[in-house]
């Protein structure tokens, strides 16, 4: 049943995940370019010094930020909406298969999709900036990073939650919170500034809890 | 098991609007049960709590023993659903919806289903998306009968069908359930479709239950008889015992009875009304529905 619920979901993503894959290869592309024009231009000794003090690199890697946010963005609609137009949801909650292992699947696979990409775009990164800096810039570089990766599901997760809201006023108020929790994760612009990362990590590990309130909510019909 | 649905109390409220008020009603097995109501009446708030998808504010409702709120996924296996508009995944293809719904169901009879779709004459990996409303009852019903259920629940299956698919979905309907023994509790707003498809009619009035009868009993014991007296206007009322209903129009008097002629014209003559002998109008099951709810 949950290779059906797998194969269900990925019928949905499949395309999106495609399409995030590409947007993460040409994005590791423009990352390369970057990092040669600014060596190039700025010489070795100049480029070190705005990577050190300016965080240079963290600031030219917007997509880094953006990317998991639009892919947990994607993904959260694209499973979601179809479910709730028409109520089709309802076909998902007859299923033979209990109601809690049904939304646990599903947003786990697409979860799992999600992170894949995270990862592919995580290990490209650490790739990409590993030919030309040291360890220790890499390092700092990806540390910085790991609150946009949390960011990512914290969208994912939390549109999943808003769109199986039956209410729209719950809805409403749901979006004003979870742009408040989303945006924590993408305070700071240097690097180390995130000293309470745990707690972020602790934030999005609670998250799939409200897709769960939330989609018993609609299964008992909660107007 | 001796009821395949048994609703005791039933009594449902959305917010202060009570919608269903003490509700009580059994579904026998191996039966077609139509259920027809005007709109308003609590018709698809009783398939939502049968469906499992509202809790009843208090009462209970048994589908094959279990409360429809809380099904086992077992017993979800032995219901087949049809939602209103003829849901289903469409972002599948033909294919792939098999693929996905045969994974669930054990006795799963995927012959059901291609023939159905052999008759669409559509490719295998047509999106249902792009499909005619005809077309997609047609996938729906196909699921429906490769799941094997023992009870099929079918919400306004008529909605969107040309009278083509209609016909082909009742068809079909009859002789799969025939066959099967199978038991289909159903709605629709077209009450022909009813007539010709049920067993037994279930009528649902404001708040309450009607009346729940084999549908060749109604018909045999449900009147409409007319007469003309242009004084009487007002004077003859519904009532629980004799008439069941009463129209007028003009002097042209019509009442709706369980009870023979000869009833009705003793029970007029206590309102001081003398008649010799009343016209019986026979009826279609629309006109008996019409004549016990009113067309108001």
């Amino acid at each position: 049943m949950l290779k059906a619920i797998l194969y269900k979901e990925w019928i949905k993503l499949r395309w999106a995940v495609i399409v995030i894959a590409a947007l993460t290869v040409l994005s590791l592309a423009y990352t390369i370019g970057m990092i040669n024009y600014y060596v190039e231009f700025q010489g070795a000794f100049q480029n070190w010094m705005y990577v050190i003090g300016k965080s240079l690199l963290l600031k030219n890697i917007v997509f880094v930020k953006v990317l998991p946010l639009i892919t947990g963005l994607a993904f959260a609609l694209i499973q979601f909406v179809p479910e709730m137009t028409n109520k089709r949801m309802r076909l998902s909650y007859h299923l033979p298969i209990s109601e809690k292992k049904l939304l646990i699947s599903s947003a786990g696979f697409g979860y799992m999709f999600l992170l894949a990409e995270i990862v592919f775009l995580f290990f490209g990164l650490w790739m990409v900036i590993s030919m030309t800096y040291p360890t220790e810039i890499v390092t700092k570089v990806l540390m910085s990073t790991i609150p946009w990766f949390l960011g990512g599901s914290a969208i994912y997760f939390m549109t999943a939650f808003i769109i199986l809201e039956p209410s729209w006023i719950y809805r409403i108020i749901y979006a004003v919170i979870s742009y408040g929790l989303i945006e924590l994760n993408f305070r700071a612009s240097t690097y180390d500034q995130y000293q309470n990362l745990w707690a972020l990590i602790l934030i999005v590990a609670v998250m799939p809890l409200t897709v769960m309130f939330a989609g018993h909510r609609f299964r008992r019909g909660t107007k | 098991m001796e009821h395949v649905i048994e609703c005791k109390n039933l009594t449902h409220y959305y917010g202060d609007k009570l919608v269903l008020n003490d509700l009580n009603l059994k579904v026998e097995k191996g039966r077609i049960f139509g259920i027809l109501g005007k709109n308003g009446m609590g018709k698809t708030t009783t398939i939502n709590i049968l469906m499992g998808f509202l809790r009843p504010t208090s009462g209970q409702c048994l589908v094959l023993g279990e409360e429809s709120h809380k099904l086992s996924p077992l017993t979800r296996q032995k219901i087949g659903l049809l939602h209103e508009g003829h849901l289903a995944y469409d972002f599948m293809t033909i294919k792939q919806v098999e693929n996905f719904y045969a994974r669930f169901f054990p006795n799963w009879k995927a012959d059901y289903y291609w023939d159905l779709m052999g008759k669409l004459g559509l490719k295998d990996n047509h999106k249902i998306k792009n499909m005619s409303c005809g077309q997609r009852s047609q996938v729906v019903l196909g699921l429906i009968f490769a799941q094997d259920p023992e009870l099929l629940i079918l919400d306004d299956y008529s909605m969107g069908l040309d009278p083509g698919y209609r016909a082909l979905f009742i068809d079909y309907l009859q002789e799969y359930v025939r066959e099967k023994n199978k038991t289909v509790f159903l709605t629709s707003h077209i009450i022909q479709d009813v007539e010709k498809v049920a067993d037994d009619t279930i009528i649902m009035g404001y708040q309450k239950l009607l009346l729940k009868m084999p549908l060749t009993t109604l018909k045999k014991d449900f009147h409409r008889f007319e007469f003309r007296n242009a004084n009487v206007n007002g004077v003859i009322k519904a009532d629980d015992n004799t008439i069941t209903n009463v129209e007028y129009y003009n002097d042209k008097i019509t009442l709706y009875s369980f009870k023979s002629e000869a009833d009705v014209i003793k029970h007029l003559k206590t309102l001081g009304i003398t008649i010799e002998k009343l016209t019986e109008i026979p009826m279609s099951l629309e006109e008996a529905f019409i004549g016990l709810t009113g067309k108001y």
